[in-house]
């Protein structure tokens, strides 16, 4: 008999009485105003937020970046490179890269992983620049879910502010593996 | 896998030994579980949350065996290879093969207890390959060649003094260097070396979701997203009873678990995994490893509930004072005194023990699992199958037989009294360890007087 078999005829053989599988309600907000509570969530988890209805800001600002260090992104008309091998990619200094929806509660920004040229793009960059549209901001992961489809791309994450540890006697320091800093423009 | 003591006894009195560490250590968990409760208390469905999460835990388990099959099914046809172990032999072999086939010889690995519970690093450094655990906190105790204390904090009982002089030692930090930043920033360089040149990642599972197969690790430092997306090969392990069905349930369980583990609204990096990138392997092994017979027994079921989340042990007065490493099993405190004594009733059988029941872990678990009850039933097996402590059994007889002897109970208590009123030697003394370290109360009358006074 296969591990598979053995583990599935334990399970069976056990014939455990069904038990009814809960409808999840998709809950209320936590206040009157869905993008004030996410701006100040991200402001609590160290993010660097930048409002703007200038499509030139973005340009702009990733031009003033770029003088630090070299560049990725995945919006092509910022003209920067986006195509990498391994080692370049741990040169970077800053990837730009798009977010699909913004969660309120958490400050979490889901990205799918395959609309970049390579997955690591999510964390290896020393500083992470997330670009979001003011509209996509849901209130909670129950609605989140009823947007993002993980299935769709073969590796997907909500990323909610800078990598961090707090491994060492509970002291919070910013950029563990991934990106040491997060910064999100927010395109009205 | 197991700490050096022989019993949990053993383990928190040379814990013991340094009272001031042993406060310090008692503060910082509090301290986590006092963010944990400011985490919930600003989700007005909390409570809510924890039921449906229990009921979608409950459903998952009463059909375990189809949610498994669907998952293999799905995650197949995603490109995922799918793997079964029996038992922990069984997975150390399957990953072995997996490396083996594509000549690795060098491994990073993000935070799994699954691995830890099989002991597959040994396994692995027996062949031949190096494995590199890259969570800093598990970083850390891989070169003090400890195991984790604590399943989401694994250095919770380590001194930045210690971390500096281990960094000094392996990573050539700065002699006596101990600032946090610093010893991190090190640990991230010397690790990025380490995901750059690896040959293979194998990383845990938090969710693996039957519909979508599909699974999600939950990181803070993005150790995942880094080894798992560099490497041409990614392995991950679990036990079966991380499956749930559906997508939409993903939704009630990151809700809950950074907020009951650290006080997160959710960790900084929640991963999804669904394909393998072209030109590049991604594999599933599935650990049964005892959970199956666990699943059987019906007091005990509900242990399989677990998300791993920690909050029992931040909580637990025993955990915070006697340190992870005082327990016998892989997963300390409350949660793996109740999940070790299926596996080894006579190794394990001091755990359930160590435990005031005073129900807090129940309390805090997002998955209401009922911990505190649990402990009681395994004390019950363990009095009635082992030889777990006679002279307790001895003395619990003998409570027995005065209490159920009115005139005998009233004897002793009058004696009793008498005792605490009388030389201080009688009870402070070493064979009393009642009277270690603090001060008994003075009764000023029996409860029978009392009773008597009180009830007319």
């Amino acid at each position: 008999m296969t591990a598979k078999e053995k583990i599935l005829n334990n399970i069976k053989g056990l014939q455990l009485p069904s038990k009814a599988q809960p409808l999840v309600p998709i809950f209320e907000g936590l206040s009157d105003d869905k993008h004030s509570f996410f701006l100040e969530t991200l402001e609590t988890l160290g993010v660097e937020v930048i409002i703007s209805e200038d499509k030139a800001a973005l340009a702009q600002l990733v031009a003033e970046r770029a003088e630090e260090g070299p560049v990725y992104s995945s919006i092509s008309e910022l003209g920067y490179t986006n195509t990498l091998e391994n080692t370049e990619m741990a040169d970077l200094n800053l990837s730009v890269i798009e977010g699909e929806l913004g969660v309120a509660e958490n400050g979490a920004i889901w990205i799918e992983g395959d609309a970049l040229t390579e997955r690591a793009l999510t964390a290896i960059g020393s500083h992470l620049m997330i670009v979001l549209p003011y509209q996509k901001v849901v209130w909670n992961m129950h609605e989140a879910y009823t947007y993002v489809e993980p299935r769709q791309s073969g590796y997907g994450v909500f990323i909610s502010g800078p990598s961090k540890t707090a491994d060492i006697e509970q002291s919070l320091v910013k950029g563990a593996h991934g990106a040491k800093s997060l910064t999100v423009f927010i395109q009205k | 896998m197991s700490t050096q003591y022989k019993n949990h006894p053993a383990g928190a009195k040379a814990f013991n030994k340094n009272p001031e560490r042993v406060s310090w250590h008692d503060k910082a968990l509090w301290f986590v579980r006092e963010k944990r409760d400011k985490a919930t208390h600003g989700i007005p469905e909390w409570e809510e949350l924890r039921e449906i999460a229990a009921q979608i835990k409950a459903h998952t388990l009463s059909h375990l065996d189809k949610y498994l099959l669907q998952f293999e099914e799905q995650a197949q046809a995603n490109g995922i290879h799918v793997h079964w172990a029996k038992d922990a032999q069984e997975h150390n072999d399957i990953v072995l093969s997996i490396l083996q086939k594509h000549n690795v010889k060098n491994v990073v690995k993000s935070k799994s207890m699954l691995t830890e519970e099989c002991g597959l690093n040994p396994h692995l450094n027996q062949h031949d390959i190096d494995v590199v655990d890259t969570d800093l906190g598990e970083r850390i105790v891989q070169l003090a060649k400890e195991h984790p204390s604590h399943i989401v904090l694994p250095a919770i009982h380590k001194k930045k003094e210690e971390v500096g002089e281990l960094f000094h030692e392996h990573l050539n930090t700065e002699k006596g260097a101990t600032d946090p930043t610093y010893l991190t920033r090190a640990a991230r360089e010397h690790l990025r070396d380490k995901f750059l040149q690896a040959d293979a990642a194998i990383t845990g599972v938090n969710f693996a979701v039957a519909e979508s197969g599909g699974f999600v690790v939950c990181t803070n430092e993005g150790n995942v997203d880094m080894g798992a997306n560099l490497a041409p090969v990614h392995i991950a392990c679990m036990g079966i009873e991380k499956i749930i069905p559906k997508v939409e349930h993903l939704g009630v369980f990151l809700r809950l678990l950074a907020r009951s583990a650290t006080g997160q609204a959710i960790t900084t990096y929640s991963s999804h995994f669904h394909k393998p990138k072209d030109g590049k392997e991604m594999h599933i092994v599935l650990v049964d490893n005892g959970r199956t017979e666990q699943l059987s027994r019906d007091d005990f079921r509900k242990s399989l509930n677990c998300i791993r989340c920690g909050a029992c042990m931040n909580t637990c007065p025993i955990y915070r004072r006697s340190g992870g490493h005082s327990y016998t099993y892989t997963i300390p405190g409350p949660i793996g005194s109740i999940l070790s004594p299926g596996k080894d009733l006579k190794k394990h059988s001091s755990l359930p023990f160590a435990s005031t029941l005073c129900g807090s872990c129940s309390d805090v678990c997002p998955v209401k699992i009922d911990i505190h009850t649990q402990l009681y039933k395994w004390r019950q097996i363990i009095m009635e199958e082992t030889n777990y402590d006679p002279a307790k059994k001895l003395s619990m007889k003998m409570v027995g037989k005065a209490m159920g002897n009115p005139k005998l109970f009233k004897m002793i208590s009058k004696v009793g009294n008498t005792f605490l009123k009388g030389p201080r030697v009688l009870i402070y003394n070493p064979l009393n360890t009642w009277g270690i370290k603090r001060e008994l109360p003075v009764p000023t009358q029996t409860f029978d007087d009392w009773y008597k006074k009180n009830n007319s």
